[in-house]
């Protein structure tokens, strides 16, 4: 074994390498965790907001018409006006994509927005078929996207239509697949109720002939320091209350 | 000698990584339960949002809100005095705090109590509200410390919005709230270095908007 000054130096540079190198790792370690934490942050941040649009403003599709006694459309009277709705879908991204846009942390989300309705039959409750509307996607304005929520507009408007159809095929199978066996049995049902009483021992219930969902999009960049990472999630949303 | 300096060299990167490591480590803790606290936060602050947002939530009404203070054990009754002068800020014109009215309602009182019963049930060691005034972690009784408060808020625009002017609200007027909960926290971190840090504490507060939550009952109304 050599015992010289010079292999002690050797040796002394060594501990220091593979200090620096442990250091290293364990510094890339804590920035990969940090930066999973902040994804997941975003995560939640994305969920606060679709909760906060089931929580938040809804256009009333139908309302309850006191001198006639009847369920009936309501004229679309404008934007935002309370107890009105029946609007055009237009309309109802508008309104949806400005409670996001005030609500969102900063502006650099992207969120699309789909509105889609299920036609019900009235007295079965059952889905008829689906949407009659013509398929649009609208991007909510005055949010400035950045990274890839500015570049990924394809991938993402395709996942989200990919998304619409899984998620409404898989009503559509349901309820062709759970027919109710008798009219006391909710198997198959999915329609919101407008009425349902027995008299006589006749029982009598009716549904909206339409069943809005909303689709959206979120998609946000995760501040980093490693890599650039952007964050979408998909969200289905069954508007809180649609009868006024 | 070669023993003694191999000896002195390990000493010494020792003596250089521990404490690196050991920074790192304390910085990851408070990370970590800063991060816990965000979500807890938002948990809370969206649970909130929902129950402002139903009709009648099934609770009884407390009776004040001393009844809406959860002390730390042992805590000093000054403490106390000031985890209730934060109840009394919201309804105090001329505080930051104020929100513009002079009493909760009956259903305000009752979206408290469910929204600090969920959150002692996430956490039954977070004391509440956060003392008014408080300047350091032993002012907090030394533990974590939230406060769930709200400002009433009108339709949500595009760009922002801003707090709802009261002096056009009627009773009986419907009106959204935007349902915030503040956490202050004392950090490990923050303690061994003070000297680089204001507070050694960190407030971490996350919002949820509750769209037509409730109507302004008349006695509410300030005269």
């Amino acid at each position: 074994m050599n015992s010289s000054p010079h292999n002690v130096e050797n040796q002394s540079g060594g501990i220091f390498i593979e200090l620096a190198l442990a250091l290293s790792l364990l510094l890339v370690v804590s920035l990969g965790l940090g930066q999973q934490f902040m994804k997941v942050l975003h995560q939640i941040d994305h969920y606060r907001l679709a909760t906060e649009i089931t929580l938040g403003q809804q256009h009333d599709s139908i309302g309850f018409d006191p001198n006639s006694l009847s369920f009936s459309e309501v004229p679309d009277t404008g934007l935002g006006q309370l107890g009105f709705t029946s609007v055009d879908r237009v309309h109802y991204h508008e309104f949806i994509g400005q409670g996001i846009t005030g609500r969102v942390p900063d502006s650099s989300y992207r969120v699309f927005l789909s509105l889609r309705y299920l036609n019900i039959a009235q007295t079965t409750g059952r889905i008829a078929n689906l949407s009659t509307l013509a398929e649009s996607i609208y991007d909510v304005p005055n949010l400035s996207p950045t990274g890839g929520c500015a570049t990924l507009t394809n991938e993402i408007q395709t996942n989200l239509a990919n998304f619409i159809t899984l998620k409404t095929d898989l009503m559509q199978i349901f309820s062709d697949e759970n027919a109710p066996s008798g009219p006391n049995d909710e198997d198959g049902r999915f329609g919101a109720k407008l009425f349902d009483f027995t008299y006589s021992g006749t029982r009598y219930r009716e549904y909206e002939t339409v069943f809005p969902l909303l689709f959206v999009a979120i998609c946000s960049e995760v501040p980093t320091l490693l890599y650039p990472e952007t964050v979408t999630t998909y969200h289905m949303l069954v508007p809180r209350r649609h009868v006024g | 000698m070669k023993n003694q300096s191999e000896r002195g060299i390990s000493i010494l990167a020792t003596a250089v990584s521990l404490p690196i490591v050991i920074l790192i480590v304390i910085a990851i803790i408070d990370l970590s339960r800063m991060y816990l606290t965000i979500i807890f936060a938002q948990e809370v602050a969206t649970f909130t949002a929902k129950i402002a947002t139903s009709a009648n939530p099934d609770v009884i009404t407390p009776s004040s809100t001393a009844k809406l203070i959860r002390s730390r054990p042992g805590e000093s009754g000054t403490i106390k005095a000031n985890r209730q002068q934060t109840w009394d800020n919201m309804l105090l014109e001329g505080t930051d705090t104020y929100i513009g009215v002079k009493s909760f309602s009956s259903k305000e009182l009752k979206v408290f109590n469910l929204g600090y019963g969920f959150l002692t049930n996430l956490d039954p060691q977070t004391a509440f509200p956060i003392p008014n005034g408080f300047t350091n972690v032993t002012q907090l009784g030394g533990k974590k410390s939230c406060t769930i408060k709200f400002e009433y808020r009108p339709l949500i625009e595009a760009g922002g919005s801003s707090a709802l002017d009261m002096s056009t609200v009627k009773a009986g007027d419907e009106v959204s709230r935007l349902y915030t909960v503040e956490c202050a926290i004392p950090l490990v971190g923050i303690a061994l270095v003070p000297w680089f840090f204001e507070n050694d504490y960190q407030l971490i507060s996350r919002t949820a908007y509750a769209y037509k939550s409730g109507a302004i009952e008349s006695e509410q109304l300030p005269s």
